[in-house]
């Protein structure tokens, strides 16, 4: 019996870092282990999330977006009744304490400030959550 | 004789008044009594009128006064109130100007973050891959380039929290939290500087230490800036302590080292955002006078209080005291 792969949905406007990111998590964890979804504007985190609802294990969401922002996103996930229940975990370039708070006042099980953390830091935290 | 006199000297006698000399000196005296009497009158009544002319002047004088001052008042209020209403509007101008040159910081530091991330994330995957396929001065190149994107990311983080203090928004979220762990990851990241420097980074930290009510980024960032700049502005071989007591209301740590000091001239100036002491410039050229600001900010709005002592050439040491918990009392 084959383990299916984790699902990851990798939500990141910046193309270096998404690109940076999906590399470290394939690498890290394995592509048969884990498989990453990307999107790269708030809608199309929203048509991902209602495309893939509860093949999700784990959303790591940038909250500076076109379209729809993370906090926006962040809403729609608790309204949702299969999606409130999958960890997120916030990657952001902001991250004042107002920021944090508002962030896990809408579900956000965590927020790392990207440019204040590694790769390795973030792989580690996701796979925290992805077991 | 006085007219008067006369008269009444001619009723009573009949016209045969006695031609006596005494009388006649008598009548005399009387009669100068007369004469001085109507004088004084004379004067007096004339002093009356003097007087009243005068004062009708003088009235007129006060009132005529009285109306200008009144004229000169309104034109004063006047004055004030258009000038009130440019200082208003100047301020107001500023403030907005202010806003907009905080709100911008915010901004750019934020747009900033983005490719110094991606910089960052680049030069870890070099760091990573390095003892493999980089040559040995590569590596140490490589080394150097994350440490100063590290600094980098430190910078644009300082500004951000500079302008959130401005702008009101750097609001602590206070909740109970064991302080013990904060201080040894605190002392931990602090001392690998320690000892790239040879520095003795002594820890007088009891066992255990009461919960505080903290801000837990917050306060890794204040105590963080200090004991950072502790080791920072100490020569190579010297000695940091750091040490934590508690009291029956605070705890108190107290950050103490045998580094360059702080020139008395300096010293009130400390906490000012954007100052750098002159000796510190010239020791470190790197500091952006930011940390003690923020330090400042954040152990106030922990309800705590920061004091320094400092001599020149051998040290400086800082005292940070939080209130305890009423229930931990």
């Amino acid at each position: 019996m084959t383990i299916q792969p984790k699902k990851i949905l990798l939500v990141e406007d910046d193309q270096f870092l998404h690109e940076l990111l999906y590399d470290a998590i394939t690498q890290t964890i394995g592509k048969d282990n884990v498989t990453v979804e990307l999107a790269v504007t708030g809608n199309q985190a929203i048509e991902k999330l209602n495309d893939l609802k509860d093949k999700l294990n784990l959303i790591l969401l940038d909250i500076v977006l076109p379209d729809k922002n993370g906090f926006e996103i962040l809403e729609y996930i608790k309204q949702d009744q299969t999606l409130h229940s999958i960890p997120v975990i916030v990657l952001s370039n902001l991250g004042q304490p107002e920021e944090i708070a508002k962030a896990k006042a809408l579900g956000a099980r965590d927020f790392m400030i990207k440019a204040e953390s590694n790769t390795s830091e973030i792989v580690t935290k996701a796979r925290a959550y992805l077991n | 004789m006085h007219h008067l006199l006369s008269r009444q000297v001619k009723k009573i006698f009949n016209g045969e008044s006695p031609s006596s000399p005494e009388f006649k000196d008598f009548l005399e005296v009387v009669s100068n009594v007369y004469n001085n009497y109507d004088k004084d009158h004379n004067f007096l009544e004339h002093s009356f009128d003097v007087s009243s002319k005068e004062f009708q002047e003088l009235n007129n004088k006060v009132l005529q006064l009285v109306e200008e001052i009144k004229i000169e008042k309104q034109s004063v209020e006047k004055k004030v109130v258009e000038r009130t209403a440019e200082l208003k509007a100047a301020n107001e101008h500023l403030v907005a100007l202010d806003k907009a040159k905080t709100e911008f910081i915010s901004v750019a530091a934020h747009q900033l973050r983005t490719p110094l991330t991606a910089i960052k994330w680049i030069v870890q995957l070099l760091h990573k891959d390095s003892e493999i396929n980089l040559k040995p001065e590569q590596a140490k190149q490589v080394v150097k380039l994350d440490e100063i994107i590290n600094k980098m990311v430190k910078l644009v983080g300082d500004i951000l929290n500079v302008s959130q203090i401005e702008e009101g928004r750097f609001g602590a979220k206070l909740k109970e939290q064991d302080i013990l762990p904060l201080l040894q990851n605190i002392l931990s990241t602090v001392e690998i500087n320690a000892q790239a420097k040879n520095i003795k980074l002594i820890k007088n930290i009891p066992p255990s230490l009461p919960a505080l009510l903290v801000d837990e980024g917050q306060f890794k960032l204040a105590l963080g800036n200090i004991v950072d700049n502790a080791v920072k502005y100490t020569q190579a071989d010297g000695q940091v302590s750091v040490a934590a007591t508690t009291t029956a209301d605070n705890l108190t740590i107290t950050v103490m080292d045998t580094g360059i000091g702080i020139l008395p001239a300096d010293q009130k100036r400390l906490f000012d955002k954007f100052f750098r002491a002159s000796n510190a410039l010239k020791h470190d050229t790197e500091g952006t006078g930011l940390g003690l600001f923020i330090a400042l900010n954040i152990i106030t709005a922990h309800n705590g209080q920061i004091t320094f002592r400092s001599e020149l050439n051998k040290g400086t040491t800082f005292i940070i005291t939080f209130p305890l918990i009423k229930d931990n009392k």
